[in-house]
């Protein structure tokens, strides 16, 4: 981030702050005291109908205790302190010790870079799927439909009746001494095929 | 009236086509009229469409039976006979084309400035030609209504198309007329066993493995150049880029449901057996449809050119819910496989010519349809990049638009035929998005590209009365889609019933 752009930031103006808190107050409300009809309760009648023996919500609901249970049993799971982890490492790495994310980087460059690239889940779709979609669809394009299906199928029928046809019409010559041949020499043929093979 | 009405729908716009052609062009587009010819236009399709919401309030959900039919003979010497009715497969997309072609007209309005009267004409003697062809019970007379589709399509395209439409215009001829020529052969065995071309003698008639399957080869290459299905769909995507706007809207919108049409209507009725033999290869090619041109709709620059593709690979979704069929004890599941096909033939009809009509608007303003001349488009048409991001959206196959009800029910029927169908048939959730969304976040998002994008002036009035319609379309069919599909159930049972059953 350069100087530019953190000399725009700033926290948010009160127009904003307040929506936010007023928001924020009754969602919190809201899910503490309906939480337990929507999923557990009637909230819905008959309007979803889960499969008798499939019905994960109601198994999970023999273990509900109320909202109380649910916000003090969640101190107890290790989801919510590798939550807390998290920020606490946010806060240690970029406020309290900020010259250390240099030094873990030129310690664990792959490291480093496999996290700054999200695991290289990007170049993944990005250099993989997609590159090679439109690879796929260039070899489609121009080699299936271009070049075998009008080229060779299409226009090659076409070609080829034009090639024979250019080689046939040297029989058509006009002359009428060639057809008089032509007729001498079948004539021949069948005499001879009359007179040596029957 | 409504003993007529099916004439009517077929007869009126031609009669207005006619009348148009008569009145003859005016080279001032902007003269007095020109104009009136517009009026006459307009008129006369709103008028059809009007009459044909008779065939909505006037259907009896309850029966599978035909209806409106209306029954005169034409050529004694060969038992033809003037035979209409509609059934629940049919009404739908007769409403489709009544619905599609005002929204044509009004969107050509000053757009086109050569010969308007003619251009009007075209469209309106193609919608006529079109409700026939979904209407016709008489083999022959379906055939001619079949064929006659193309000469005003060839028109639109030859005419008022773009640099390469000569090109495009005879691969698109000479593809589809190919096509139907078998059928016309399949027609004509057809007559010489049961003697009529009465289309429910031929689902009647007994027919024998070995001439059931030539006879679902001649239909198949009939349908699946129309549809189009992989490996005879090149000839879509340069009929559309060289279309104008209108014919692309109409070629997408209604002519390529003749193709899926074809099969629910002739094939599986007609030679359950053989469709059922060939029911395999049909999944595997409606499956490649989806995935094959998934991927080469992902690359293409032209956006017109995209979104043909992008054509192709939803009408996959359409032959593969009719055929998975046979791959299920019948039931829930098959009727679903083809209703979902059904569902999808509509949505489709309204997205994809919502997303032409969309190109057409940039097409009007600055003359490329090349996605790369575009880009920040937002900025300066706020309004357009509206409707152009929720058609986006809905080709794509967000839920809560059209195109995710189809998709879904086939998805979902062709799971029970076999997971790996559906697999292959979701990548398209997938493919769906990314060259639709890809192309919206070019065309439409980022800084101004250039002068021509900084120029631009939003969406006028006409332009927004179009969109505005097809944007309810599309949110009417995906919140609620049981009309539709009410319409459509009884008519499909019957259907699958029929090609569960061997003929021989």
């Amino acid at each position: 981030m350069d100087r530019e752009t953190r000399s725009h930031l700033h926290e948010t103006p009160w127009v904003v702050t307040l929506p936010l808190v007023m928001l924020a107050i009754p969602s919190l409300l809201i899910g503490w005291f309906t939480v337990e009809p929507v999923l557990f309760g009637g909230f819905f009648g008959d309007s979803i109908v889960v499969d008798q023996g499939r019905d994960v919500l109601a198994r999970m609901g023999e273990h509900w205790h109320g909202p109380m249970a649910l916000f003090l049993h969640a101190w107890q799971t290790p989801v919510f302190w590798l939550a807390i982890a998290g920020l606490v490492t946010a806060w240690f790495l970029y406020l309290k010790r900020p010259d250390l994310p240099a030094a873990v980087r030129e310690k664990a460059d792959g490291l480093y870079n496999l996290l700054d690239r999200k695991y290289y889940f990007d170049d993944l779709y990005i250099k993989g799927f997609a590159a090679w979609g439109r690879n796929i669809g260039t070899f489609l394009w121009k080699r299936g439909d271009q070049f075998f299906i009008d080229g060779v199928l299409v226009n090659g029928t076409a070609n080829s009746v034009g090639k024979l046809a250019g080689v046939m019409r040297h029989l058509q010559s006009g002359y009428l001494y060639t057809y008089a041949f032509a007729m001498i020499i079948g004539l021949t043929m069948f005499l001879g095929w009359l007179i040596w093979f029957r | 009236m409504s003993d007529y009405l099916l004439s009517t729908l077929i007869w009126l716009p031609i009669a207005g086509g006619v009348v148009l052609l008569a009145m003859g062009d005016d080279n001032d587009a902007a003269s007095a009229r020109a104009n009136a010819m517009r009026w006459v236009a307009l008129a006369v399709s709103v008028l059809t469409f009007i009459f044909s919401i008779g065939l909505y309030t006037g259907f009896d959900t309850t029966t599978a039976a035909m209806q409106f039919v209306e029954r005169a003979p034409w050529v004694d010497a060969i038992d033809v006979w003037y035979y209409l009715g509609v059934d629940g497969l049919s009404a739908p997309l007769i409403i489709l084309t009544t619905f599609i072609t005002p929204l044509v007209v009004i969107a050509g309005w000053d757009v086109i400035r050569t010969r308007p009267a003619q251009y009007f004409a075209a469209f309106l003697i193609l919608e006529g030609l079109m409700n026939g062809v979904f209407s016709a019970l008489d083999g022959l007379l379906f055939y001619v209504f079949w064929e006659a589709m193309l000469v005003p399509m060839f028109l639109i395209i030859g005419v008022w198309g773009g640099a390469r439409r000569v090109y495009a215009t005879l691969k698109f001829f000479l593809y589809t007329f190919l096509g139907s020529v078998l059928m016309l052969v399949a027609f004509i065995y057809l007559y010489r066993v049961t003697g009529s071309f009465d289309l429910f003698g031929w689902m009647d008639a007994p027919l024998g493995l070995g001439a059931q399957k030539l006879i679902f080869i001649a239909f198949l290459l009939a349908f699946a150049v129309k549809v189009p299905m992989w490996p005879v769909h090149t000839w879509l995507p340069d009929a559309h880029v060289e279309a104008p706007t209108g014919g692309s809207v109409i070629l997408a919108a209604i002519m390529l449901k003749m193709g899926g049409y074809g099969f629910v209507r002739l094939s599986l009725p007609i030679v359950p057996d053989g469709s059922n033999y060939f029911a395999g290869m049909m999944i595997a090619l409606s499956l490649i449809a989806v995935v094959y041109i998934g991927f080469v709709a992902l690359m293409q620059k032209d956006m017109k050119k995209l979104i043909a593709y992008s054509s192709i690979a939803h009408m996959g979704f359409v032959t593969l819910g009719f055929f998975i069929v046979w791959h299920m004890a019948g039931g829930s599941g098959a009727v679903l496989g083809v209703q979902g096909g059904m569902v999808q033939m509509v949505s489709h009809g309204l997205i994809s010519g919502a997303m032409f009509l969309c190109v057409g608007v940039l097409y009007d303003r600055v003359h490329s349809r090349q996605i790369a001349d575009y880009g920040g488009v937002a900025n300066t048409m706020p309004v357009f990049a509206a409707f152009m991001v929720l058609f986006s959206m809905a080709n794509a196959g967000l839920p809560g638009t059209s195109g995710f009800v189809g998709e879904f029910m086939v998805i979902v029927a062709s799971f029970k035929a076999n997971p790996w169908f559906a697999f292959f048939a979701a990548t398209t959730l997938i493919l769906g998005a990314a060259y639709t969304l890809w192309m919206v976040k070019r065309v439409i998002y980022g800084e101004v590209a250039n002068e021509n994008v900084a120029a631009l002036q939003d969406l006028n009035r006409r332009e927004f009365i179009v969109l505005g319609i097809l944007a309810i379309a599309v949110l009417l069919v995906g919140l609620w889609p049981a009309p539709l599909v009410d319409m459509m159930n009884v008519t499909i049972e019957h259907l699958v019933e029929q090609a569960g059953q061997t003929k021989f």
